[in-house]
């Protein structure tokens, strides 16, 4: 069934040539579509463009975003939130489906685990108000990532669902919990914290006074940097994070599963700049050292092909800028493409060319014309 | 004053600049852009990044960019880890070596600190401090941190903060304040925000700084505008073509996201004279950074 590369090639240009339909064939074919990509590179715009024509395709859609754009949120009409909230779109705009979509939050779904599994309201308040915790639950990473898996494989295991569309963060590490997911890397270390936190949570409500009894070599040595009096309430906080996660830790074995199903896929989003070039093949590479391979790439914020084919026509001492945008751009794609097509897939890769947008694609109407763009003709 | 001027100023008298902004949107061509300057204005730079996949290595011109600092003449550069910030920390800052096997080498207490939230941030802040401050011999004149995206550096600069309310005590309490002190020095440090003229970007930016000038001990020194158009010439043989109204069209959104800005910044006391250095957009970026492409950035030198 492999096509050749030539063939492969979309546009989503306005004269865009189109040759076979594999974004729609993955759109309808696939349980689960996980979004990788570097920051910056439009990939939770893309998740949701994949979403939507999804559900315009007929599908039943699941669209988990993490740290989404506000604006994108406020275009979809749904809150920022840990729940899925259908999506309500204009009947004009012909969707057949239905879409939901639940935009993580990090604090908003590290305070609600915080009030959900604390032994009492009086800890969850006092660890909500925790200064370092007020700090950190904005960016901790790690924590939130297992919640998206978890949900990934609640909704993979629901009858509900035919397809759910995973927006990963923007971060190299965030490909981390695909790698182990049923290893607690990093935040929490196997029973570890438990075992050195207990003691300390424990001294905290005998008082201080028992402190010394308590305090074995390895907590002094700890102290001796920090100081006693700030553990308790870390304390409290990583051992609510380690029930919780160490839950998720039992459903890793099942996690792993979906994400090695020849029903999931991995799309890669990028855009044609050295320094987003060189982040998208680490990534690549990562991912591939994980034993999982890309099905798509979507290259964002490409020239439209117009505008390169007027470039060749006009003197070249003209838009000389954009000129040089179009070569860098030319150098930068035959690398790219290079790269994620060194596949072991033997369908190989599709890659979706999307052109620079001229107008806000942050309202509805602009998401969802947008979300044409992934369809495989006009 | 010009603003190349007003830049060579930051970077002559400025012993630490952090540099944030939203993902993609060429903080670390900036980052390296000032170094390079700075470098020819005479200073000893130090470019910092914490980051899993290296980015400034390629627009310095530098392989193999790790924990360690490496030195190529004036430039430094390093790709700090939390790990290695809280090794330096204990062995060269507080120099208690003896600590290392009981902290650093045991898992179980390297775990417990790694799991603390803020712990690798107020590392990398006193990584930084003890490179300016503390280093035995040849300290950087100057430190560039190609900084966190804008949420992330947020929750960096309230660390110290929240670390001095949470009641730890000890040498990293002492340290904390001493480190928080020389952040909030406007005379020593300031941050930049980049930011590109694009609506999007700039509504962020307006919701951004406000939250930022107020929660940061360190001082806004500045916004820097990357990926700023020329004008284009209407007159031009192919002005009627799609190219020319691409371009135009660009050019149109970019003035109104830069009103928008103005207007944005425009009714708040702290922020309504933050300088905004406008660099103009180059359509590629030569890898290493060359002297004219650090000169067509930031405006020439002398």
């Amino acid at each position: 069934m492999s096509q050749k590369t030539g063939e492969r090639f979309l546009s989503g240009g306005i004269d865009g040539v189109i040759v076979g339909a594999p974004v729609e064939t993955m759109l309808l074919s696939q349980r689960v579509i996980i979004v990788i990509g570097a920051g910056g590179v439009g990939k939770t715009t893309s998740s949701v463009a994949l979403a939507i024509h999804a559900a315009r395709l007929g599908r039943r859609v699941a669209l988990l975003s993490i740290d989404p754009a506000k604006r994108l949120a406020a275009a979809l009409g749904i809150e920022l939130g840990h729940e899925l909230r259908p999506v309500m779109f204009p009947e004009s705009a012909g969707i057949k489906g239905v879409l939901h979509a639940a935009m993580l939050d990090q604090k908003a779904v590290f305070d609600g685990m915080v009030r959900k599994h604390a032994p009492s309201p009086h800890i969850a308040d006092r660890i909500l108000r925790d200064p370092l915790y007020v700090a950190a639950s904005t960016n901790l990473s790690g924590p939130l990532e297992y919640m998206a898996l978890a949900r990934l494989q609640e909704l993979a295991e629901s009858p509900d669902w035919d397809l759910i569309v995973l927006d990963t963060p923007p971060d190299t590490h965030a490909l981390d919990f695909l790698a182990r997911p049923n290893v607690l890397s990093g935040f929490v270390e196997n029973k570890v914290m438990s075992r050195l936190l207990k003691p300390i949570v424990m001294a905290g409500r005998l008082g201080f006074g028992k402190v010394a009894a308590l305090s074995e070599k390895i907590l002094g040595g700890v102290t001796s940097v920090t100081g006693f009096g700030a553990l308790k309430s870390f304390g409290e906080f990583i051992l609510l994070m380690q029930e919780v996660i160490e839950g998720f830790h039992r459903s890793g074995e099942r996690v792993l599963n979906i994400l090695h199903q020849e029903s999931t896929s991995f799309v890669l989003v990028a855009v044609p700049h050295k320094s987003a070039a060189r982040a998208a093949e680490a990534l690549r590479t990562e991912l591939r050292s994980m034993g999982y391979e890309l099905d798509g790439a979507v290259f964002n914020r490409c020239l439209p092909r117009p505008v390169r084919e007027d470039l060749d026509r006009i003197p070249a001492d003209e838009l000389v800028i954009l000129r040089a945008r179009a070569k860098a751009e030319d150098q930068i794609m035959a690398r790219l493409s290079k790269d994620i097509q060194e596949s072991q897939r033997s369908k190989g890769v599709w890659e979706l060319r999307v052109d620079d947008q001229t107008t806000d694609i942050h309202t509805m109407a602009g998401i969802l014309s947008f979300s044409e763009l992934y369809a495989s003709g006009r | 004053m010009t603003q190349t001027k007003a830049i060579d100023d930051l970077l002559t008298h400025k012993k630490l600049l952090l540099v944030t902004g939203k993902g993609g949107i060429g903080k670390t061509l900036v980052s390296c852009a000032l170094a390079s300057r700075a470098v020819a204005l005479g200073r000893r730079v130090l470019v910092v990044e914490q980051a899993a996949v290296e980015q400034i290595g390629p627009l310095l011109g530098i392989t193999g960019v790790t924990h360690e600092e490496k030195w190529s003449g004036q430039l430094g550069v390093a790709n700090f880890t939390p790990g290695g910030n809280f090794k330096d920390f204990i062995t060269k800052h507080l120099m208690k070596s003896n600590l290392l096997d009981v902290i650093v080498s045991n898992k179980v207490v390297h775990s417990f600190f790694t799991a603390i939230p803020g712990f690798s941030e107020l590392m990398l802040l006193g990584r930084i401090f003890y490179a300016v401050n503390l280093a035995p011999r040849e300290r950087p004149d100057l430190v560039i941190l190609d900084g966190y995206a804008s949420g992330h550096f947020l929750s960096l600069m309230t660390t110290p903060d929240a670390v001095l309310k949470s009641g730890l005590a000890g040498p990293i309490l002492q340290q904390t304040k001493l480190v928080k002190d020389w952040l909030a020095d406007p005379e020593q440090c300031a941050s930049l925000y980049v930011a590109v003229p694009e609506d999007l970007v700039i509504s962020e930016a307006i919701e951004f700084l406000p939250v930022l000038a107020s929660k940061s001990p360190t001082r806004l020194g500045a916004v820097v505008m990357n990926r700023c158009l020329r004008h284009v010439d209407a007159a031009g043989t192919g002005s009627h073509s799609s190219a020319f109204e691409f371009a135009r069209g660009r050019e149109t959104r970019q003035s109104l996201a830069l009103e928008k800005y103005a207007k944005g910044m425009s009714g708040l006391k702290d922020l309504n004279h933050l300088p905004v250095f406008l660099l103009p957009e180059l359509g590629d970026i030569d890898e290493p950074l060359t002297e004219a492409t650090v000169d067509k950035l930031l405006g020439g030198t002398r």
